[in-house]
């Protein structure tokens, strides 16, 4: 997969988001730039006991909202975050492996101070 | 509604978690069932809508509207099949009344079927990942980790006793039980659902609605039938579920529901009856919430309080909603209309609810990516 993982950023408005979109949400803008997250909070979490075959068994996964309000929910790479903690999406992990297509991509990390 | 549609005759298979009858019987048994109870011969038929999301994946079926007008002998109408993932029977629903409503059918059929157990657990939890963003996809995430979260969030929020899941899951439990369409017909306790095995923190399995095989129908009809469709909508929100202001909002279900409020001109207090899409107990109160029955974080006291039990303020889920009368997907909304259909009757013999003359359901597809409302109305004789 050729996800690069970033959050887009309107060159317009400044309206940012994580989730693709040809155009801004906002204002419609077609003018967008990309950025790495910096460090968020996670709000929820919870671990999928019962999960694809080509995910991992016990999946840790995290929902963490990020400057300009950007929300992502992905794996976490340790079971033990817990709400409020700060996150950063970073790594290069395996995400999915041994099914028809390999996903790697970022994980939520602790983030140091 | 600008114009009347009415609701002629209505059937469903029980719902199982694993049939021999092929995906066309199951189609073919509902509509008969549905077209006997209207008094309605296929061929005078102007239009069927089936909703199915994944008949191909599944079944590996498609032309499903083919398969079973040819059975049924509709020959003439037009027909097709409407697809909208978990929401895929109240789409075809809404097809079917928006057909009656503009008078281009004078009759329509409306089926919503689904044989989950043609394939592996593995393939069909793959096929229901797939109605997630790409980038969640990715992430692995499934729909009951998405209820996870989202439980997870509402417990931290409002300080909520976990115990309001379960008790959502015991009533509808309850209800099923008395429910010979249901696929578990068994009672459960608020200790059985505490201890069985955990699926996604802080949901176990009794918190998770099952993978099932079954079909619903609903015969529509101009000028025929005791019950009227009073409003029937729907409205998308958005797909990431990281994408939502807020990660308990469901905005497709908020705004659907006042839409349809509004068309069919009734308000929240003249609902008698509700079927609401509990895929996980969480959903329940949240779509409870968004519906605006309850003040957000206040749905799961007034679960525990016994106000949406079959005896309670307002009765959800009296046919045992998708916990327990199970979640063959595009079966489902149509099935809820089968339930309130038979509830707005007097039809529902050891569930009915007292007095039911109005009724209020719920089909959501994805985790709330998009949502179809629909409003009752048994008062017409």
């Amino acid at each position: 997969m050729s996800d690069d993982w970033t959050a887009s950023r309107c060159d317009d408005c400044g309206e940012r988001w994580f989730y693709g979109r040809v155009r801004c949400p906002e204002c419609g803008s077609d003018r967008q730039s990309t950025y790495r997250l910096a460090v968020g909070v996670l709000e929820a979490t919870t671990t999928a006991s019962v999960t694809p075959p080509d995910v991992r068994d016990e999946n840790a996964l995290g929902l963490a909202r990020f400057d300009g309000d950007v929300t992502v929910v992905a794996q976490l790479t340790d079971d033990a975050l817990e709400p409020g903690d700060a996150v950063r999406l970073g790594g290069d992990h395996s995400l999915r492996e041994g099914g028809e297509r390999a996903y790697r991509g970022p994980r939520l990390e602790p983030a140091e101070d | 509604m600008k114009d009347d549609v009415r609701i002629a005759g209505v059937g469903m298979t029980r719902f199982r978690r694993a049939t021999d009858e092929s995906l066309r019987t199951l189609l073919e048994r509902a509509a008969t069932r549905a077209l006997d109870d209207a008094g309605v011969d296929p061929r005078s038929l102007a239009s069927v809508h089936v909703g199915s999301m994944g008949s191909g994946a599944f079944n590996r079926r498609s032309g499903l509207a083919n398969l079973l007008t040819a059975s049924l002998g509709a020959f003439g109408a037009r027909a097709d099949r409407v697809e909208n993932t978990s929401a895929s029977g109240a789409s075809a629903f809404l097809r079917g009344v928006e057909a009656v409503a503009s008078g281009a059918s004078e009759t329509a059929l409306v089926v919503g079927a689904e044989k989950m157990s043609a394939a592996p657990t593995a393939v069909a939890t793959d096929v229901i990942s797939s109605t997630t963003h790409e980038r969640e996809y990715a992430q692995g995430l499934t729909l009951p980790s998405f209820g996870g979260l989202a439980a997870d969030g509402y417990l931290r929020r409002y300080d909520a006793d976990p115990d309001a899941l379960r008790a959502v899951a015991v009533k509808n439990h309850a209800n099923g039980a008395r429910n010979p369409y249901a696929q578990f017909q068994t009672e459960i306790t608020l200790a059985e659902a505490r201890e069985s095995p955990m699926i996604a923190d802080p949901l176990r399995l009794y918190d998770c609605s099952p993978m099932s095989d079954g079909a619903a129908a609903v015969v529509l009809s101009a000028d025929d039938g005791d019950v009227r469709v009073a409003a029937s909508t729907g409205a998308v929100g958005t797909l990431a579920v990281g994408n939502r202001p807020d990660p308990l909002a469901f905005e497709s279900v908020a705004t659907a529901g006042r839409r349809a409020f509004r068309e069919a001109g009734v308000a929240r207090g003249d609902v008698d009856v509700a079927s609401i899409h509990d895929a996980f107990t969480i959903l329940e109160l949240l779509e409870l919430e968004e519906l605006g029955f309850f003040e957000p974080g206040t749905a799961w006291a007034a679960t525990l309080d016994g106000e949406t039990a079959l005896d309670g303020r307002l009765p959800v889920n009296p046919g045992g909603g998708l916990k327990a009368r199970g979640h063959p997907l595009g079966a489902t909304g149509v099935s809820q209309v089968v339930e309130l259909v038979w509830q707005l009757r007097g039809e529902a013999t050891d569930r009915q609810v007292s007095g039911a003359r109005v009724g209020l359901a719920v089909n959501v597809a994805g985790f709330g990516n998009n949502a179809v409302a629909t409003v009752l109305d048994g008062r017409v004789r």
